[in-house]
């Protein structure tokens, strides 16, 4: 209910009552420029709405921090409007950041608003959108709400930092040229074995060191064939595991390093694939090049953290999604039921290496806590946690996420993976 | 611009009216009233504060009901509810374009708010003029019947608002 027409309609009665009671003319003539002004109200009353909202955004897929052009057409293909305001109500993540998101105007038949502004939205997938119109009458007696629902889709991907090329060795490889050791001898680089010399081999390649030692043989150095590999990325979106820190929820960083992972395989090469793990399964099937990077990108957009009861341990974890003997990296900041998932992982034959957004850090950083005996306990089981991980021959990168990615993958990852052994094929 | 310019017009009218009618008759503490009321309204209207527009309208109404009440003229009273309509009215319209209206929407918005405001409140100014000039004796039931049609009038106009109100929520 209004305010200024129960005002309005209080005084109108008022003024009346006070006049009849004092019998007084005048009185009840001291109502009359205000019954004037309620009927030119009633009479300009706005009954209906019919507005066309067309939206138009530009780019619909960009990364995060990228300025976002929105272009709102509003056209009446109604009655006049006296008055009319317009608000598009930006959803959560988004921030004006130029131009005129609402509007106070008045509306002729045909007639037609636009609004233009500018906005940076945070990573996320917006679908809805809404704007709000407020008719009035010229008196603002009288106003009639509507709320107009938009849905295009914009596309926010995260921005990721760029990482040198980090060395993996998976038990096994593709058939096609790339980066990764594949533990098979032929035409590379590195050294791998030493055999008898075949006819064909090139004389650049006898090894005559070996072939001193020996009576009448010869040998030929031969060297490790280098391939793409399959990469599996899990990213855990479980809520539960999730901190939210001063300088974003760890989530937020992982999604940034699944990113940036992606596309440091991808340009190495190899076939990656995504899976988002937590409030329901998003996955991105094996796949190569730039549009793999954009379908990966696109996965990261929508990957949000939520509870799902089915989900709630890695134990679900559908890893026969992944190429057997393949590369996995999962992105976790871990419980302890987790643990056996990786061991398993690691039996089945994948190599693992985890990336770990460190939960105790972050927490400590935000109580500035650092001595007490919580934190310390805290820690001790942590450390205990990827030590067991560790041990099964998985690689862990505790990462506290204070500091760059490329830092912790670094100091983690510096050794080279699991040795290879030299063989020595024939005598 | 105009519109404020009219705004401010309208309360130093109402102003005016108010105190110079309290004035003429020795009646020097509403006299003070009216014309404290009215420069603090116009402060605020100035410092673009309009929280208290609606409290300084019912208290020139109020007292306009009081010099009516003591048989002061009716035209100055009429007068000066009608200024006091229009700067209410402004005052309201300003604090809802300064929202949102920019540039040439706002001076189109405020021309045709003032056209439509002028018409309205001269007419509800000329009626009640000729209402009171007009003599009409009416019996006690008459009265009666006027009082309860007022009062079915006001129930039917409650229950409006209330059911708009529903609607919109």
């Amino acid at each position: 209910m209004r305010l200024s027409f129960i005002q309005v309609v209080s005084l109108i009665f008022g003024t009346v009552i006070l006049g009849l009671a004092a019998r007084r003319s005048d009185v009840v003539a001291m109502s009359i420029p205000l019954i004037a002004y309620l009927f030119a109200a009633i009479a300009q009353r706005p009954d209906d709405i019919k507005l066309t909202v067309t939206r138009e955004v530009s780019p619909d897929y960009a990364p995060q921090g990228t300025p976002i052009t929105v272009k709102l057409t509003i056209l009446n293909q109604g009655s006049a409007i006296d008055e009319v305001t317009l608000q598009d109500v930006l959803p959560d993540g988004v921030r004006q950041t130029d131009g005129q998101s609402s509007i106070v105007s008045f509306l002729e038949a045909g007639g037609k608003i636009e609004l233009e502004y500018t906005m940076e939205a945070s990573r996320g997938e917006y679908r809805a959108y809404e704007v709000q119109a407020h008719a009035r009458d010229f008196s603002n007696l009288f106003e009639l709400p509507f709320f107009y629902r938009t849905s295009q889709r914009l596309l926010i991907h995260p921005r990721y930092p760029k990482l040198n090329r980090i060395k993996i060795r998976p038990p096994q490889t593709r058939g096609f040229a790339g980066p990764i050791a594949s533990r098979q001898g032929g035409t590379g680089v590195d050294f791998w074995a030493i055999r008898e010399y075949q006819s064909g081999d090139p004389q650049r390649q006898i090894n005559w060191k070996r072939t001193g030692k020996s009576d009448r043989d010869l040998f030929t150095n031969i060297f490790e064939q280098e391939r793409v590999a399959d990469v599996g990325i899990i990213l855990d979106s479980r809520q539960h595991v999730n901190v939210i820190t001063p300088s974003g929820s760890l989530f937020e960083h992982a999604v940034t390093a699944a990113a940036s992972l992606a596309e440091n395989f991808l340009e190495d090469g190899n076939r990656v694939s995504l899976l988002v793990y937590g409030s329901g399964i998003g996955r991105v099937f094996p796949g190569y090049g730039r549009f793999q990077r954009e379908r990966i990108l696109k996965e990261l957009s929508r990957a949000s953290t939520g509870v799902n009861y089915a989900l709630e341990t890695l134990g679900n974890l559908p890893t026969r999604f992944f190429p057997v003997k393949s590369q996995i990296i999962v992105i976790s900041p871990l419980s302890p039921e987790d643990i056996p998932v990786i061991l398993r992982m690691r039996s089945q034959g994948y190599a693992v290496i985890v990336i770990s957004p460190d939960p105790i850090s972050a927490e400590s950083a935000i109580y500035e806590d650092f001595e007490s005996a919580v934190y310390r306990i805290a820690y001790a089981e942590r450390d205990f946690m990827l030590r067991k991980i560790r041990q099964s021959g998985a690689q862990v990168v505790n990462w506290n996420v204070e500091q760059p990615l490329e830092v912790a993958i670094r100091a983690a990852l510096s050794r080279q993976p699991p040795a290879v052994h030299l063989n020595i094929v024939g005598k | 611009m105009m519109a404020k310019n009219i705004l401010l017009g309208s309360i130093g009218a109402t102003t005016f009216i108010f105190s110079w009618l309290y004035f003429g008759s020795a009646n020097y503490p509403f006299a003070m009233i009216s014309l404290a009321a009215g420069l603090i309204w116009i402060g605020l209207e100035i410092k673009w504060n309009r929280s208290l527009a609606s409290i300084f309208f019912l208290a020139f109404f109020a007292l306009g009901v009081v010099a009516s009440l003591s048989d002061f003229p009716t035209l100055p009273i009429l007068l000066g509810l009608s200024t006091n309509l229009a700067a209410w009215d402004l005052s309201r319209l300003e604090a809802r374009i300064a929202k949102g209206a920019e540039g040439d929407v706002k001076a189109i918005l405020e021309t045709k708010h003032l056209q439509k405001l002028a018409i309205v409140t001269a007419a509800g100014f000329v009626v009640a003029l000729l209402a009171t000039s007009a003599q009409i004796s009416l019996s006690f039931v008459a009265l009666a019947v006027i009082t309860l049609l007022v009062m079915i009038a006001l129930r039917v106009s409650m229950l409006y608002a209330r059911k708009e109100n529903s609607g919109n929520s």
